[in-house]
C-alpha cells in the first residue's frame, strides 16, 4: 500500500472571498468541490508547507506567482475577457520490482489553465516536482 | 492524503486476491511474492506462471485517469522476454506459453499499456475507488537462456490524480 505523501496542498479562493483548503479541520476536501464552483474561482494555489513556497494561479488574468513573484514564462498578456479554466492534477508513478524489492513513488504537480478561442484550445501549464522545483 | 494506491495479484483457480504485494517475482509457482526467486527456478525453455495483476485505489480523490503500465528498467538476459496484455479478465494462471500475454511489454511511457478501470467509463476511476482491469504478464525463456538469475526488472504504473 502506498499512501502518497503530498508535499503540496491546494487552496482555492472564490470571488466572494470564500476559501477552500484541501485539508482543514473537517478532513480532506475533494478537488471536485473546486471544479463544481470553477465559474467563481479567483485564485488556485499549491502550498509547499515545509519550504513555505506558494504557487498561485490568478485564473482571471492567467498569471502564476511564486510567493507573490510572477513567473514570466507562464504569463501571457493578461486578457480579462478570456475565460480561463483551471488545470490541476498530480501525475503519480509507482514502481515495483521483480527479482528483488523496488518500491518507489514520485509525484509531479501540474498547475495551469486553458482557454478556447477562434484558433482552438490553448494551455499554459507548469510542472512542480516533489521538492518544489519548477519545470516550465 | 489523496488516493491510496495498492498493487494486487490474483492466483489459483478460485482467484485468491492478494492486495499490497511488494514484488512481481516471476517463479515456477502460481503464488504471489515468492522469495527468494532462486528457490523457485524456471527451467530454460519454460516459462514462469502468468501474473494476473491489478492496481487498486482507495482513499480520498476525485478522479484517477490516464493510467499506464510499462517495464521501466532492467535488461533481459539471452532469450528472456516478458510478454504482457492489458485490460483482461481473470483466468487461472498457466505456465505454458501464454495465449493472453503475447506482446513484449513496452519499455517507455510513450508506448506504455493504457490501463482501464472496471467502471462504466473505463477511462477513469472515480471517487468510490476500485480496481483496474487485469494486467497479465509472463516471463518466458528458451533453451538458450543461460542458467542463473536474471537481471532485476522495474515496472511502473503511472496515473493522473485529482
Amino acid at each position: 500500500m502506498s499512501t502518497t505523501d503530498l508535499k503540496l496542498h491546494w487552496t482555492a479562493q472564490f470571488n466572494n472571498g470564500e476559501q477552500l483548503h484541501q485539508f482543514d479541520a473537517g478532513g480532506e476536501h475533494l478537488f471536485k468541490e473546486v471544479i463544481d464552483k470553477q465559474n467563481y474561482l479567483k485564485y488556485f494555489a499549491l502550498y509547499y508547507i515545509e519550504k513555505d513556497i506558494k504557487f498561485t494561479l490568478d485564473l482571471k488574468l492567467g498569471i502564476i506567482y511564486i510567493n507573490k513573484q510572477q513567473i514570466p514564462e507562464a504569463e501571457l498578456l493578461p486578457n480579462v475577457n478570456r475565460k480561463n479554466r483551471l488545470i490541476y492534477f498530480r501525475r503519480v508513478k509507482h514502481e515495483i520490482g521483480s527479482s528483488g524489492q523496488i518500491f518507489n513513488t514520485s509525484i509531479i504537480y501540474f498547475l495551469g489553465y486553458q482557454w478556447t478561442d477562434n484558433a482552438g484550445n490553448h494551455k499554459k501549464i507548469i510542472q512542480i516536482d516533489g521538492e518544489g522545483n519548477i519545470i516550465i | 492524503m489523496g488516493a491510496t494506491f495498492h498493487w494486487s495479484e490474483s492466483n489459483h483457480i478460485a482467484e485468491d486476491v492478494t492486495d499490497d504485494i511488494v514484488n512481481l517475482n516471476f517463479v515456477n509457482e502460481d503464488n504471489p511474492q515468492k522469495t527468494p526467486v532462486s528457490s523457485y527456478p524456471i527451467t530454460a525453455g519454460e516459462n514462469a506462471y502468468e501474473k494476473y495483476m491489478r492496481t487498486k485505489f482507495t482513499g480520498t480523490f476525485t478522479e484517477i485517469t490516464n493510467m499506464k503500465f510499462w517495464k521501466s528498467a532492467g535488461v533481459y538476459v539471452t532469450a528472456e522476454d516478458i510478454k504482457a496484455a492489458a485490460n483482461q479478465s481473470y483466468a487461472t494462471p498457466v505456465s505454458t506459453t501464454s495465449v493472453i500475454a503475447t506482446v513484449t511489454i513496452p519499455i517507455t511511457v510513450g508506448t506504455a499499456l493504457a490501463i482501464q478501470s472496471t467502471e462504466g467509463d473505463t477511462s477513469k476511476i472515480t471517487i468510490n475507488g476500485g480496481y483496474t482491469k487485469y494486467i497479465v504478464t509472463q516471463l518466458q525463456t528458451s533453451i538458450s537462456t543461460p542458467a542463473g538469475p536474471v537481471n532485476q526488472k522495474t515496472f511502473t504504473f503511472q496515473y493522473d490524480e485529482t
